[in-house]
């Protein structure tokens, strides 16, 4: 109670009467004195600097001392913190989400990823910095921001606050990023220098790869580590494999792929490389044969290009979130 | 008496869970088909993290990756490194001084409590809710993880993103008062790790939840490349540490927990068994860490020395989550022409979509919050 009182002499003044205590104050400052003392974040994590923050939530550091007490659901909230990389597939749903809350309401942007993308900002699916998709009102640097900084980039969210003053910083480049066609054509890599097939052990005909798989697995290779392609010169080379989980032995399975990127799936012997297939027709476009589910898995379903091909571009731009590398650094000059 | 049906069917219904729900452990999106309360099929939707990291390493030298690997799988960062530059040390036959190995370990192990800690805390909040009985059990194990996390940072300076490992050896050193602060830290853990273990495996509750839950079979965990405590947890004896011995893991004494039925309850026991293993490594290491230098390679003039030979190799390490491998194509520059990850949590979480259906809606997060993934590794 003594805090409560002492935090409420910064915005008016205790008067006593004969018979009473009366507290004058103006009722914008008394608004904002209890949004800041209750600030409701709304619950979700993106990445590593998720980890800080749950940490920060927890036993050591406790925010729960500073009224803060994290909601699942976007109504109840009023205060986002974005911590972690914001992809091009979630920046669409961190939109919503900030839609669906109820103003007054705040954004962090937690760690280097949700301020400018850090390292991965040149990435096709990676959008540079969430102040590309909402306002932000307070950036909390690091990678990630230990919890001392967390802690740090609330109090400077309660004195904005406090002080009625709302500074969101959004990009200005946001109109000009929505005149241009969304599914522009994958960009291509001007010097690309594909390399001949660099390993010549364990290749097999494209024919067979069912019936050696089959024959593994009879063997005893139960397990299968991954599926994987590599682009060559004229070549998609795909690569399987195998362990034994009683020898420790693994085996590993080459297959020079045909211009038309068809071969048999094999997710009927093993099950796991259903997903792992997936994964390898979502990178480099190879069609798999009697597939249950050939779809997109880690980008987006309408993505146009097949990212780990050595000629597409590494900044290739997605509209409406992820500029073009000139509209990035064009606008980091304005800054 | 006449028994009367008084449920009306509704029909099929379509439940989105995800990708912000808290009991999904990041970003991840299922479409539960529900009938009444059980599923009836799912789908599972992934990507939300995929941060290219694949096609961001070809562009980057050798020496400068494995910070990048160090934010993908973010419990427990070492372990990216550490499989990553055994790749590279394999590939060009570099050796590396003992006493850096055992500082590898050292690192490695206490991060594996750190992460079993997070997904043990985690789990609680999964079953019990946040504002039930689990919220104790998170703030136990992150307490606790707070107090790996001070040993860590006066080792390498950071809290967990700790950069302590290199092509060649390691950057820091055990000074006498970091070594001072890991007997605290294991005289401290010890019995605290036991009472989890005790309160965990007797707690009625908590064994209503999850025993006989999420059953996967011996042979379906091998079909789905499952790996890590989500194989251990049905019987499978496998672990790279003892099976593949790296580093110097054949110089320890420690046991391979296995479980029997390889229901939700054996996995989360797994887990809790590993972490005293763990910290028995720990004690041995201290004990036994022999003198020496920290790197067997001369301080480098630039990033673009590092030049494996052409070919393709494939090494991988046990990660709390499971086989960590790295599989790279070189062709002979100082980038890797095509570095593919072997995400152990991507195979573990595909189990979801065939254990699911047929379940209770109230355990999908009993199942899910068992695989333990981190969305980071699924999507990299």
């Amino acid at each position: 109670m003594g805090n409560v009182i002492k935090s409420l002499k910064d915005i008016g003044s205790f008067m006593k009467l004969p018979g009473a205590n009366l507290f004058v104050t103006k009722t914008e400052d008394l608004f904002n004195w209890a949004s800041k003392s209750s600030l409701w974040p709304l619950s979700f994590g993106l990445a590593c600097c998720a980890i800080e923050m749950m940490a920060t939530f927890s036993s050591r550091f406790d925010l729960d001392r500073m009224g803060m007490i994290t909601r699942a659901s976007p109504r109840q909230a009023d205060l986002m913190i974005v911590a972690g990389t914001v992809t091009v597939k979630m920046g669409e749903r961190i939109k919503t989400l900030y839609d669906q809350m109820t103003g007054p309401k705040w954004v962090i942007a937690a760690g280097s990823c949700a301020i400018s993308g850090d390292h991965y900002r040149h990435i096709y699916s990676v959008v540079p910095g969430v102040d590309w998709i909402i306002p932000v009102d307070v950036y909390v640097p690091g990678c990630p921001p230990t919890p001392e900084a967390f802690i740090d980039g609330i109090m400077e969210l309660q004195n904005i606050i406090s002080k009625g003053k709302t500074n969101p910083t959004f990009n200005v480049s946001q109109e000009a990023l929505h005149k241009e066609s969304c599914n522009s054509a994958p960009l291509v890599e001007p010097k690309v220098k594909k390399q001949k097939i660099l390993f010549q052990d364990n290749f097999i005909n494209i024919e067979d790869i069912y019936e050696v798989s089959k024959k593994l697995k009879t063997e005893g290779y139960d397990f299968l580590n991954f599926i994987t392609a590599t682009d060559f010169d004229n070549n998609l080379v795909l690569t399987y494999m195998f362990t034994n989980y009683n020898t420790n032995h693994t085996s590993e399975v080459n297959v020079r792929l045909n211009p038309d990127k068809k071969i048999s799936s094999i997710s009927d012997i093993y099950i796991g490389a259903e997903w792992q297939e997936r994964e390898v027709f979502d990178m480099f476009g190879i069609k798999f044969t009697n597939h249950p589910r050939l779809e997109r898995i880690l980008m987006p379903e309408d993505w146009v290009g097949y990212p780990l091909l050595k000629d597409y571009k590494m900044e290739q731009p997605s509209l409406p979130y992820r500029p073009s590398r000139e509209e990035y650094e064009s606008w980091k000059t304005k800054l | 008496m006449e028994n009367k049906v008084i449920e009306q069917d509704y029909g099929d219904l379509a439940l989105n869970m995800g990708p912000q729900h808290p009991s999904t452990h990041g970003v991840f999106r299922l479409k539960l088909h529900l009938e009444g309360e059980r599923i009836k099929k799912v789908e599972s939707y992934l990507g939300y993290l995929h941060r290219g990291v694949e096609k961001l390493s070809e562009k980057l030298d050798y020496d400068m990756i494995p910070p990048v690997l160090e934010r993908d799988d973010y419990l427990s960062p070492t372990s990216n490194s550490l499989g990553f530059i055994n790749t590279i040390e394999s590939m060009c036959n570099i050796e590396i001084p003992q006493r850096a190995s055992y500082l590898r370990i050292l690192i490695a192990e206490l991060q594996r409590i750190s992460s079993h800690l997070v997904a043990l805390g985690t789990y609680g909040l999964d079953l019990g809710g946040a504002l039930g009985g689990g919220a104790s059990l998170f703030l136990y194990c992150f307490r606790e993880r707070e107090k790996i996390l001070d040993v860590l940072e006066s080792i390498t300076g950071t809290r967990f993103h700790t950069n302590m490992n290199q092509v060649g050896g390691v950057r820091y050193d055990l000074n006498k008062i970091s070594t001072k602060k890991t007997h605290e830290l294991i005289s401290y853990l010890e019995p605290k790790l036991n009472q989890y273990f005790d309160v965990i495996s007797n707690d009625e509750i908590f064994i209503k939840r999850t025993r006989g839950i999420g059953i996967i079979s011996k042979d379906l965990v091998s079909q789905f490349g499952g790996s890590g405590p989500v194989a251990r947890g049905s019987g499978i004896n496998y672990d790279l540490r003892k099976n593949n011995a790296y580093e110097c893991y054949n110089d320890f004494s420690f046991e391979i927990p296995i479980g029997k039925n390889g229901d939700a309850y054996d996995r989360t026991i797994v887990r809790m068994k590993e972490t005293l293993e763990s910290l028995k490594i720990i004690k041995q290491i201290l004990d036994k860490i022999p003198d020496g230098p920290l790197s067997s390679r001369k301080p480098l003039k630039s990033a673009k020395l590092l030049k494996p030979p052409k070919g393709s190799h494939y090494k991988s390490v046990e990660s709390p989550r499971g086989e960590l491998g790295f599989f790279i194509v070189s062709d002979g520059t100082s980038m890797p022409y095509r570095m593919k990850i072997r995400a152990p949590s991507f195979s573990n979480l595909s189990i979801v979509e065939k254990l699911l259906p047929g379940t209770f809606i109230a355990d999908a997060v009993v199942i899910l919050g068992s695989l333990d993934p981190v969305f980071g590794d699924v999507d990299r």
